[in-house]
């Protein structure tokens, strides 16, 4: 099976990020849908508003009062205060009397004529608007108790130069939004980030196990203690096709292990058989024949392994080691074809990998390049400190568009060509994928090809001293 | 030279042990891990060839089981498995050498007779190449029968190579067996031995020859062929 790795996004963010951010945004929304709550439901009721404009402005003036020691009441306003009434004489007034209606402070009276004001003259809060030389003058007064004494604080307005009628609208923000709403909407965000990472550790931990779960370790499934239950069903789901594949994954090596017993053992009677057969021009052809169809044999055997190979990611070797080994073994074959095979190797070089799927790439690659070699030819191996394994071949080296294609099951540059079976390459490509690597293939200085796989360098050069040769 | 083949497939044990009869072995044949282990109580052969499926058992533990009880009579393992994992694990449980199935019996043959020629093998006493015979314990070189002189490091060379013949030997195994401890060889000392070998086999008429195998070691066969 196949993973289409289109569905999976190159940047995936954190749950948790994701969760903040869009709790975050419905936090601010939810806020600024409650500002417009509050303004559009002050400003439905304008007689209200004004009601409250009076009354906010005579808090105010109450706020300045105080009582001192000796009993004397005294008025201090802010500056920003008086000055109102200082910068707006036609707009705004206020008057200040004791509880026998003595003036004690005002300002701007000519606003309100002075009998007017009594209109507003109720036992408590109270406010009206009056006609005063034809314009339309809101009058409040209340009365402010300090302590044993009781004065009443009128404020009368026409108009609105300073924009009270804001402040009223800010007061209501503050109370009814900053207030009222900012700290539980912090507390809540904060439960809530601790709650979501809280939930959220069980299948962190069910991640990581999966992510250090080695392909050949006995794999008990991802674990599945304190999950949720909407995502316990979906990691049982996971686990139970984990375990159907990894079950048929074992079926087809198993077959793949009795298939190589089943065939070579009948192959290997003939072979036998064979030799016993009086020697002539046909006995060599059926040699050669036999030779050619145990190889097929082999490399469709180590074909159906390389697909199922998997690395086991704790595996390590050396590359020179190998190397040595490798081309130790082959050199006979080499002299035989009247071809030399020679390794250059720039020392121990420790890389991941499993030690006898890498040789037999490195088999395939270097008979492959002897096949192609011309007569007396150089067939060189080379190993570098970077974990690059690279084949060297002096032949006639392979053509760009031809490239794609030897790695192709079953393809050959000649059809007539005797000998290979079409699955070398592919068989290399293979076990380089299967260590995250790949075969690349590119033209040798002065012609020829050059095969290399870069495996992963888990500790370049770590004795100096020379990798111990081959037996 | 007596052989033990260790085979449960009938037909396939038959005809490989006449083949290896032709190729002038004694063999004695065991169908079991069982049958094997018996037979290795009244017979001490030269050399095993051991064949890993067998159907009481696996070849490799039985090879484990002789190298546990101390035997180290050479082991040449015949497998079926090996695809692209059984080969390191059969070397290291302690065979000398395997070969893949299918196998021609001269090819067993010839692994056989190597096993054997190692140092204290069986056929280390005279080493043939062609028309080069080698005489271990006079160190004495012959190209065909007529005696030849070469240096005392010269016939260490062409010992180690002869004994390994058809195989590629590491240098570093070459300089280890002809250099002691406190002898430090020159970066270029084995190959003038090489070269004065070659030359002085080449005056000889000796129908042999010494390949270089660059970065690795060198390989003595038959000249004309490996």
């Amino acid at each position: 099976m196949s993973l289409s790795t289109a569905s999976i996004p190159a940047v995936s963010r954190s749950l948790v990020t994701m969760l903040i951010r869009r709790l975050l945004l419905a936090g601010g929304l939810l806020t600024l849908a409650n500002v417009v709550f509050v303004t559009a439901y002050y400003s439905s009721d304008p007689e209200n508003l004004r009601r409250e404009k009076v009354s906010h402005q005579i808090d105010r003036l109450a706020a300045a009062l105080s009582l001192d020691e000796d009993g004397k009441i005294n008025f201090n306003p802010p500056a920003r205060l008086a000055g109102t009434f200082t910068r707006h004489p036609d707009a705004y007034a206020f008057r200040i009397e004791d509880e026998q209606g003595n003036l004690l402070w005002q300002a701007n009276p000519g606003l309100v004529a002075a009998d007017r004001w009594s209109v507003a003259n109720a036992p408590d809060v109270w406010s009206s608007e009056v006609r005063t030389d034809g314009r339309s003058v809101l009058v409040g007064s209340r009365r402010v108790a300090l302590k044993d004494k009781t004065v009443r604080v009128a404020f009368a307005a026409t108009g609105d130069p300073s924009n009270l009628l804001l402040f009223v609208y800010f007061d209501e923000l503050f109370v009814h939004v900053v207030v009222a709403l900012l700290p539980f909407a912090l507390c809540l965000m904060i439960v809530i980030v601790m709650t979501v990472r809280r939930s959220l550790r069980s299948l962190v931990v069910a991640a990581e196990t999966a992510r250090q779960a080695g392909p050949r370790h006995d794999f008990d499934g991802l674990p599945t203690d304190g999950l949720p239950s909407e995502v316990l069903s979906l990691v049982e789901a996971i686990n139970d096709a984990l375990r159907r594949l990894s079950g048929a994954l074992e079926a087809e090596r198993a077959f793949t292990a009795e298939a190589a017993h089943a065939l070579r053992t009948p192959l290997a009677v003939l072979s036998a058989r064979i030799e016993r057969l009086s020697q002539g021009p046909d006995f060599e052809a059926v040699k050669a024949d036999i030779a050619a169809l145990s190889r097929l044999v082999n490399q469709l055997l180590s074909a159906a392994q390389a697909d199922t190979l998997v690395v086991d990611p704790q595996s390590q070797f050396d590359l020179s080691v190998m190397a040595e080994e490798v081309v130790a073994a082959m050199a006979p074959l080499a002299i035989r074809e009247g071809l030399s095979l020679a390794l250059e190797s720039s020392g121990s070089v420790i890389v991941r990998g499993d030690v006898d799927a890498v040789a037999h790439a490195l088999r395939n690659l270097v008979e492959n390049a002897l096949r192609y070699s011309p007569a007396g030819a150089e067939v060189l191996v080379r190993v570098n400190a970077k974990g690059v394994l690279a084949v060297e071949d002096q032949g006639p080296g392979i053509p760009q568009h031809l490239r794609m294609l030897v790695t192709k099951r079953f393809w050959r540059a000649n059809s007539s060509d005797l000998g290979g079976t079409g699955l070398g390459l592919s068989i290399v490509e293979r076990i380089a994928q299967a260590h995250g690597a790949s075969l690349t293939i590119g033209d040798r200085n002065g012609g020829g090809t050059v095969m290399a796989i870069g495996l992963q360098v888990l500790r370049p050069n770590p004795r100096k001293e020379r990798a111990r040769p081959a037996r | 030279m007596k052989l033990l083949l260790i085979e449960d497939v009938a037909p396939l044990a038959a005809l490989t042990r006449s083949a290896l009869e032709a190729e002038g072995f004694t063999v004695d044949l065991a169908a079991s891990v069982d049958q094997a282990l018996a037979l290795l109580v009244v017979v001490q052969p030269d050399v095993i060839v051991l064949d890993l499926g067998l159907p009481d058992g696996d070849g490799l533990d039985l090879l484990n089981r002789l190298r546990i009880g101390g035997n180290t009579v050479p082991v040449l393992v015949v497998t079926a498995r090996a695809g692209l994992n059984d080969r390191i694990r059969g070397l290291d449980r302690g065979a000398d050498d395997y070969i893949i199935k299918p196998a021609a019996p001269a090819e067993i043959a010839a692994r056989c007779r190597a096993l054997l020629r190692r140092q204290g093998g069986l056929l280390g006493q005279r080493i043939q190449l062609g028309n080069l015979t080698f005489e271990t314990v006079s160190r004495h070189v012959l190209v065909s029968g007529t005696f030849f002189s070469l240096a005392r490091r010269e016939i260490d060379v062409l010992e180690i190579l002869l004994r390994k013949q058809g195989q590629t030997v590491p240098r570093r195994m070459i300089e280890d067996a002809i250099y002691s401890m406190d002898e430090a060889p020159g970066p270029n000392a084995l190959e003038a031995s090489i070269s004065r070998l070659r030359r002085q086999l080449a005056e000889a008429s000796a129908g042999v020859e010494i390949h270089t195998i660059r970065g690795i070691g060198y390989l003595i066969a038959e000249a004309g062929r490996s």
